[in-house]
């Protein structure tokens, strides 16, 4: 079946060339991409490295349904790849690579926004950040949770 | 007796030290219970207690429920993706 996405989780890195060849469609008037790119600071740490770790079938899963939802909200999207990569990393490397192909740009950008948005939500996985002085933390954002799930908060206010 | 195993990542895993958990009970378990469990096990990690979602069978789980112990069953921190 020729299927209009694409997902991967892989510890390779992301040939960015490839997947704007692929997303390249004679129908489409517009396409969009988003690198998310491995930053050298955070909160003034600098950051020499990073690492990412993968709930990966469930990732794999997640941004499916994403991506489902994302072309229920307009036909003009044709065609959406969303590859995350996971392990170390060094600054100035991608970390993830989005590409949505419209038929115009408006549905595009929100399509792209929307993608990475709900990745940054929703899907299980997770960054280590390493600083310069040997410190090295993960980052659990304290508004990333989602209440429509089940946690100890929603739990214990019902 | 069930065993009740549970897939741990990012700062779970370190503070547990290993990539799961396992809790035995005698009863039907339910979603929340393990949650409690894991929270009151490793009570250092009081920054996370309230917004760690539960995963079963890799579906975030909507509501408080049973447990059989033969699903797939993972705590997910809140996620740092992108």
């Amino acid at each position: 079946m020729n299927k209009n996405y694409f997902i991967d989780i892989t510890r390779a890195s992301i040939d960015i060339e490839e997947l704007n060849k692929s997303a390249e469609d004679p129908e489409c008037g517009a396409v969009l991409s988003f690198s998310g790119t491995v930053r050298n600071h955070n909160f003034g740490h600098k950051v020499t490295k990073l690492s990412y770790e993968a709930y990966a079938p469930m990732a794999k899963k997640e941004i499916e349904k994403i991506i489902v939802e994302i072309f229920a909200m307009d036909p003009g999207i044709k065609k959406i790849q969303a590859v995350h990569r996971f392990g170390e990393m060094p600054v100035g490397e991608s970390s993830i690579y989005l590409t949505v192909s419209s038929k115009h740009r408006p549905e595009g950008f929100l399509a792209l926004r929307t993608l990475i948005d709900r990745i940054k939500q929703d899907v299980p996985i997770w960054k280590k950040e390493f600083y310069e002085d040997g410190e090295s933390e993960w980052l659990h954002p304290d508004e990333g949770c989602c209440h429509k799930h089940l946690c100890l908060k929603s739990y214990d206010m019902s | 007796m069930k065993e009740y195993k549970v897939k741990l990542f990012a700062q779970l895993k370190d503070r547990a030290g290993q990539s799961s958990w396992s809790l035995k009970s005698e009863q039907v378990l339910r979603t929340s219970e393990l949650l409690e469990s894991f929270f009151a096990e490793f009570n250092d990690l009081e920054k996370l207690k309230a917004i760690t979602r539960i995963a079963v069978n890799e579906e975030f789980c909507f509501e408080d429920k049973e447990l059989t112990g033969d699903e797939e069953i993972a705590l997910i921190p809140p996620v740092s993706g992108g």
